[in-house]
C-alpha cells in the first residue's frame, strides 16, 4: 500500500472513530435506531474481531494450518485459555508470546 | 525538567481556571480511573509495539496514535494492511469494531444533551469502554449536574495522556526489538480478551461462531470480501438467534398462562418476571463457548 493511501486510511479510520464514539451524542434527540437495529449492533462487535483474529491467527506459512506445528495457533489458544481462567489481559498477552517463544526456539 | 515543570505549571494553571467543584470533580475524575493505569499502560504499549512491527512507518504509527485513539480497531486492522485489503474494507471492519461505542454514546447521551454540539462531541471522542464503565458506576442522574462533566473529563485527560505515552513508548521501543521474535503477535493476543469479553449473550456466541466459520470459508475471495460477509451473516446469525429465543419464551409464558387457567387467582405478571429474569440466563460463561469454537 502506498504511503498516501495509508494516511488516507488514518484520516478515514479518525473520522469512523469519532462519529461511532460520538454517534447518539451529536445526533441528539434527532436520530432514534429502532431496537433491532440497537440489538444487531451488540453482535458486530464480536463478529468483526473473530473474522480478523481467527484467520489471522490460522495464516501460517502462507496458507491457513490447523496444525500442531502452527504455533501461533497455539500460542493463542494458551493465551485464550489463561484468559477463561485468570481473566487478565497483561498475562494473556504474556502467556501467548512466552509459548510461542519457547515454541519458536526450542519445538 | 523546565519543560516538566512548565507542563505542571500550565496544569495547576488550567485547574485553577475551573470552579471549586469542578476542580474537585476533575480530579475525582483522574482517582477513578487512575486504578485501571497499568492495564491501559500494557494496552497502549502492545499497540504501539505491534503498529511499529507491522507495515507502518514510524511517523504514520505515531499519526494513527494520535488521530485515531481506539486500540482495538488499531490492532484489527494491521493484519488487513499487511495483506494489501482495500481501504474501504479496512474502514469498514474498524467502524465495526467500533460499533459499541455507539451503544455507549446511547448512554451518555442523556447525561450530556443540555450541552452544546462541539461540547457533546468533544466528550463523545473520549468515550470508551473503561470510561463508559466508570461513569456509570457513579450513578449521576440526566440532565445537569455539577461537576458531571468536569469528572468525565478528569477521567478522558488522564486516559488520553497515558494511552499516548505508552503507546509512543512503544512504538519506539519496538525497534529495539528483531522481528524474528513475533511481537506482532502480541497486537492479535491483544485482541483475545477483548473478544471473549464482547460474548454477552446466547446470541452474540451464534454471531461469533457464524462469524469464525463464515470468515474460514470465505477466505480466499479476492480482497478478503470474505470480511465483510462474515460480519453480515453474523448480524444475520444473531438476529435470527434472538428472534428464535424470542419466540420460545414467549412459548413457555403462554403454556405457563394456560396451565394457570383453573387457578382464577393466577397473575400473569410473575410469568413476565420470569422472562425478564430470562434474560439475563442468556448471559452465559463465555469461557465455554469459545475454548470449544477452534
Amino acid at each position: 500500500m502506498s504511503t498516501q493511501a495509508i494516511w488516507i486510511l488514518i484520516i478515514g479510520m479518525t473520522a469512523v472513530t469519532s462519529v461511532t464514539r460520538a454517534f447518539f451524542l451529536f445526533a441528539g434527540e434527532r436520530v432514534n435506531l429502532p431496537e433491532r437495529v440497537q440489538r444487531a449492533l451488540r453482535y458486530a462487535p464480536a463478529a468483526a474481531l473473530a473474522a480478523v483474529v481467527i484467520p489471522d491467527v490460522l495464516w501460517w506459512h502462507n496458507q491457513l494450518s490447523f496444525s500442531w506445528r502452527n504455533y501461533q495457533l497455539l500460542a493463542a489458544t494458551a493465551g485464550l485459555l489463561w484468559f477463561v481462567w485468570r481473566r487478565s489481559m497483561i498475562e494473556t498477552i504474556g502467556v501467548g508470546m512466552l509459548t510461542f517463544t519457547v515454541l519458536r526456539l526450542w519445538a | 525538567m523546565a519543560a516538566r515543570h512548565l507542563v505542571c505549571h500550565t496544569f495547576f494553571v488550567m485547574l485553577n481556571c475551573l470552579s471549586e467543584t469542578n476542580r474537585r470533580a476533575f480530579l475525582e475524575g483522574v482517582r477513578a480511573y487512575s486504578p485501571t493505569l497499568p492495564a491501559m499502560l500494557s494496552w497502549g504499549l502492545v499497540t504501539g509495539i505491534a503498529m511499529s512491527k507491522s507495515v507502518l512507518t514510524l511517523p504514520q504509527s505515531v499519526g494513527m496514535s494520535l488521530l485515531v485513539y481506539a486500540g482495538s480497531s488499531q490492532l484489527a486492522v494491521l493484519p488487513l494492511l499487511a495483506a494489501k485489503l482495500p481501504i474501504w474494507t479496512i474502514l469498514l471492519t474498524a467502524a465495526m469494531v467500533n460499533t459499541r461505542f455507539v451503544i455507549f454514546s446511547a448512554g451518555l447521551a442523556p447525561h450530556f444533551s443540555y450541552l452544546g454540539f462541539w461540547r457533546r462531541t468533544l466528550l463523545g471522542f473520549f468515550n470508551g469502554d473503561i470510561i463508559y464503565l466508570l461513569f456509570l458506576r457513579r450513578n449521576f442522574k440526566p440532565g445537569y449536574e455539577p461537576g458531571k462533566e468536569a469528572f468525565f473529563l478528569g477521567m478522558a485527560a488522564l486516559a488520553w495522556t497515558c494511552w499516548q505515552v505508552s503507546s509512543i513508548v512503544g512504538i519506539v521501543l519496538a525497534s529495539l526489538f528483531p522481528d524474528s521474535w513475533g511481537l506482532d503477535l502480541a497486537g492479535t493476543l491483544a485482541l483475545i480478551p477483548i473478544m471473549v469479553s464482547a460474548i454477552t449473550s446466547r446470541s452474540v456466541v451464534v454471531a461469533f461462531v457464524v462469524a469464525s466459520v463464515v470468515a474460514l470459508l470465505t477466505f480466499s475471495l479476492p480482497y478478503r470480501l470474505g470480511l465483510p460477509v462474515a460480519v453480515l451473516a453474523a448480524l444475520i446469525g444473531g438476529m435470527s438467534s434472538d428472534a428464535l429465543i424470542e419466540r420460545a419464551d414467549l412459548r413457555r409464558i403462554r403454556r405457563r398462562v394456560v396451565a394457570e387457567v383453573p387457578d382464577s387467582k393466577a397473575e400473569p405478571q410473575i410469568d413476565l418476571k420470569a422472562d425478564v429474569t430470562s434474560d439475563s440466563d442468556t448471559v452465559i460463561d463465555a469461557s465455554g463457548v469459545s475454548g470449544g469454537q477452534r
